[in-house]
C-alpha cells in the first residue's frame, strides 16, 4: 500500500470530482447522433487522445510493464505491429468509414452488405467478445485495488461499475471523448514524471542497462527472435486495424483529415507512454530484479518507490487506463444493442429520445453481465485481453478492410466470413494454440486467413451488392 | 563496473525508427488532407 494514504485518498477523490463533473456538465443529449457521435465535432487533438486512452488499458500499466521487467528491450518494437494496424486503419478504413458516417459499426455491416443478418450477427459477436473484454478489467481494477489500497476487489469492481457507467450513460461520446483527453494527460504526465525517479534509485540510465544486462543480456539484446516479434506485431496490428471501439469514435470527429490526424496524434502519444512504460518496467528490474511476478511490478513501484504524491498519480493513471478502456467498451455494446439490435429488431418507431434512454439502459445492464463474470476469474488479465483481441480481429478484420476495398464482396460472404474467423480462432485456440512456440502460427493469423479465404469464395459465388449501396463506399459507383 | 552490455541498438534503434514512422505518417496525412481539398475544390 502507499505509505501516505490520505494524499492517495485525496487525489483520488479529485480524480473523481473531475470525471463526474465533466459527465455532468455535458448530460444533454438529445439524439442518438448527440450520444454515440458527439455531434461529429471532435477535433484531431481530443480525438487523438480519446483513441490513445481507448487503447491504453489495464494491460499496458500491468502487463506490458511486466513484460518489459522480464523480457526488456526487445518487447518494444511490438509497438510497430500495433502502429501498423493504426496506419492500415488510417489508409484503408477511416476515411470511408468517417465519410459514411453512420453512427456504429454493424451500421457499416448492414449498409455495406445490405443485409440486416450480417449486421445482427456483427452487433452480437462484439458485444460477447467485448464483454470477455470487460471482464478482464473488472478484474484488473480489482487486482490493483487490493494491492495499492487494500480494499477488498469486489469493492473495487463495484466502484468502477458504479462510476464509469454513470459517466459514459449520463454523458454519452462527448462526455467521454472530454474525459478520456484528461486520463490522457493523466497517464502521460505520470509516466513522464515516474521515469527519472526510478532512474535516482538504480544510479542513472547507464548503470542500469549495465545492471539489467549482467542478470541476462537479453534483456538489453533481443529476448524474443523477430520471427516471434512479428508474430507478436501481426496479431496487434489486425486486432487494431479494425477494432470496433476505436472505428466507433473516427464518427464523432470532424471530418476525414481530423481523423487522419488523431490517427497520428494518438501514435505520438502511444510512443511517449509505451517508451514510459518499456523504460519504467526495466527499471523496476534493476531496483527489485527478483519479484515473484513481472505483473506485480506497477504496484510495486507506485506504492514503494515513489514518493506518495506520485504513487498517487501514478494509481490514478492507471485508474484512467481501465476506465476509458472501460467506457469505450460499454459505448460500443451499448449502441450495438440499442442501435443495432433493439432499433432494427424490437421497436422500429423508436423515438430518438427514447433510444438515448435505450442505450443508457443498454450501457448499465451490459456492465453488470461481465462484473458477474469477473468474480468467477476467467483468467488473468493479460491472456484475457490478447485473446479476445484475437476473435474480434479474426470475425471483423476481413468484413471491415476488405469489405471497405473490394467491391465484389457481398452479404453471403460477409457472414461467413464473419462466422468462419471466428470458429477457425475457436478451434486453434483450444486445440493446436499449446504449441505455438514449435510452429510459430497465432490463431489471430489462422482466423484471419481462414476468415479472408472465405469473403473470397463465397462472394465470388453470390449475386454482387447492390449498386446503390456500394456507391456509398466505392466512387465510380452508380446509385439505384 | 561491469563488463555486462548496456543498452544498444535494440533500444536507441527503436527510437529512431519510431521518429522516422512519425514523421513520414504526418507528411502522408497532410499531402492526403491537401489531395482532398483539391478535391473538393473540382467538385465545386
Amino acid at each position: 500500500m502507499i505509505a501516505d494514504q490520505n494524499v492517495l485518498i485525496w487525489v483520488t477523490l479529485i480524480y473523481f470530482a473531475v470525471v463526474i463533473g465533466v459527465s455532468v456538465f455535458f448530460r444533454r443529449a438529445s439524439s442518438e447522433v448527440e450520444f454515440l457521435a458527439a455531434g461529429r465535432t471532435i477535433g484531431p487533438w481530443v480525438g487523438g487522445a480519446v483513441l490513445a486512452a481507448t487503447q491504453i488499458s489495464a494491460g499496458t500499466f500491468v502487463g506490458t510493464l511486466g513484460r518489459s521487467y522480464l523480457t526488456g528491450v526487445s518487447w518494444m518494437w511490438v509497438w510497430f505491429g500495433v502502429w501498423s494496424g493504426w496506419v492500415t486503419s488510417a489508409v484503408l478504413v477511416a476515411p470511408k468509414l468517417r465519410r459514411f458516417g453512420a453512427l456504429t459499426v454493424a451500421d457499416y455491416v448492414g449498409t455495406r452488405f445490405a443485409s440486416e443478418g450480417a449486421r445482427t450477427l456483427a452487433a452480437a459477436l462484439i458485444i460477447v467478445c467485448y464483454s470477455i473484454l470487460l471482464t478482464a478489467q473488472f478484474q484488473a481494477i480489482g487486482e490493483i485495488a487490493s494491492a495499492v489500497f487494500g480494499i477488498s476487489p469486489l469493492l473495487a469492481m463495484t466502484a468502477l461499475l458504479a462510476s464509469t457507467g454513470f459517466y459514459t450513460a449520463i454523458g454519452g461520446v462527448r462526455a467521454s471523448s472530454y474525459i478520456e483527453f484528461i486520463q490522457t494527460l493523466i497517464m502521460v504526465l505520470a509516466l513522464v514524471c515516474a521515469v527519472p525517479v526510478v532512474f535516482v534509485h538504480v544510479g542513472g540510465f547507464t548503470p542500469l542497462g549495465e545492471y539489467i544486462g549482467s542478470i541476462d543480456a537479453r534483456i538489453t539484446g533481443q529476448w524474443f527472435s523477430w520471427r516471434e516479434l512479428l508474430a507478436f506485431s501481426l496479431a496487434f496490428g489486425l486486432g487494431i486495424a479494425a477494432a470496433p471501439y476505436e472505428m466507433t469514435r473516427y464518427y464523432s470527429m470532424r471530418d476525414v483529415a481530423t481523423v487522419r490526424y488523431a490517427i497520428g496524434v494518438s501514435m505520438i502519444l502511444q510512443l511517449i507512454i509505451g517508451a514510459c512504460v518499456a523504460t519504467l518496467g526495466m527499471g523496476m528490474r534493476g531496483v527489485f530484479p527478483f519479484l515473484p511476478s513481472p505483473d506485480q511490478a506497477s504496484s510495486i513501484m507506485a506504492s514503494t518507490v515513489m514518493p506518495p504524491l506520485l504513487g498517487s498519480l501514478f494509481v490514478v493513471a492507471m485508474l484512467s487506463a481501465i476506465m476509458s478502456t472501460v467506457n469505450s467498451i460499454l459505448l460500443v455494446t451499448g449502441g450495438a444493442f440499442a442501435h443495432d439490435l433493439y432499433k432494427r429488431l424490437v421497436n422500429k418507431e423508436a423515438s430518438q429520445q427514447r433510444l438515448v434512454w435505450v442505450n443508457r439502459l443498454s450501457i448499465v445492464i451490459l456492465g453488470i453481465i461481465p462484473f458477474w463474470f469477473a468474480q468467477q476469474r476467467l483468467g488473468d488479465v493479460q491472456t484475457i485481453v490478447i485473446e479476445q483481441a484475437k476473435f474480434i480481429a479474426s470475425f471483423f478484420f476481413v468484413p471491415v478492410v476488405m469489405g471497405l476495398n473490394w467491391r465484389r464482396g457481398t452479404r453471403e460472404g460477409a457472414i461467413w466470413s464473419m462466422a468462419m474467423g471466428f470458429l477457425a480462432c475457436l478451434v486453434w485456440t483450444f486445440t493446436l494454440q499449446h504449441s505455438f512456440s514449435r510452429h510459430g502460427i497465432d490463431s489471430v493469423e489462422v482466423g484471419v486467413i481462414a476468415s479472408a479465404l472465405t469473403f473470397v469464395i463465397v462472394s465470388r459465388l453470390t449475386p454482387p451488392t447492390p449498386k446503390k449501396n456500394l456507391a456509398i463506399f466505392f466512387d465510380g459507383e452508380e446509385g439505384a | 563496473m561491469t563488463d555486462a552490455p548496456g543498452f544498444g541498438w535494440t533500444f536507441y534503434g527503436f527510437f529512431v525508427a519510431a521518429a522516422a514512422w512519425m514523421a513520414l505518417y504526418f507528411l502522408w496525412a497532410w499531402r492526403a488532407a491537401a489531395a482532398d481539398r483539391a478535391r473538393s475544390r473540382d467538385d465545386r
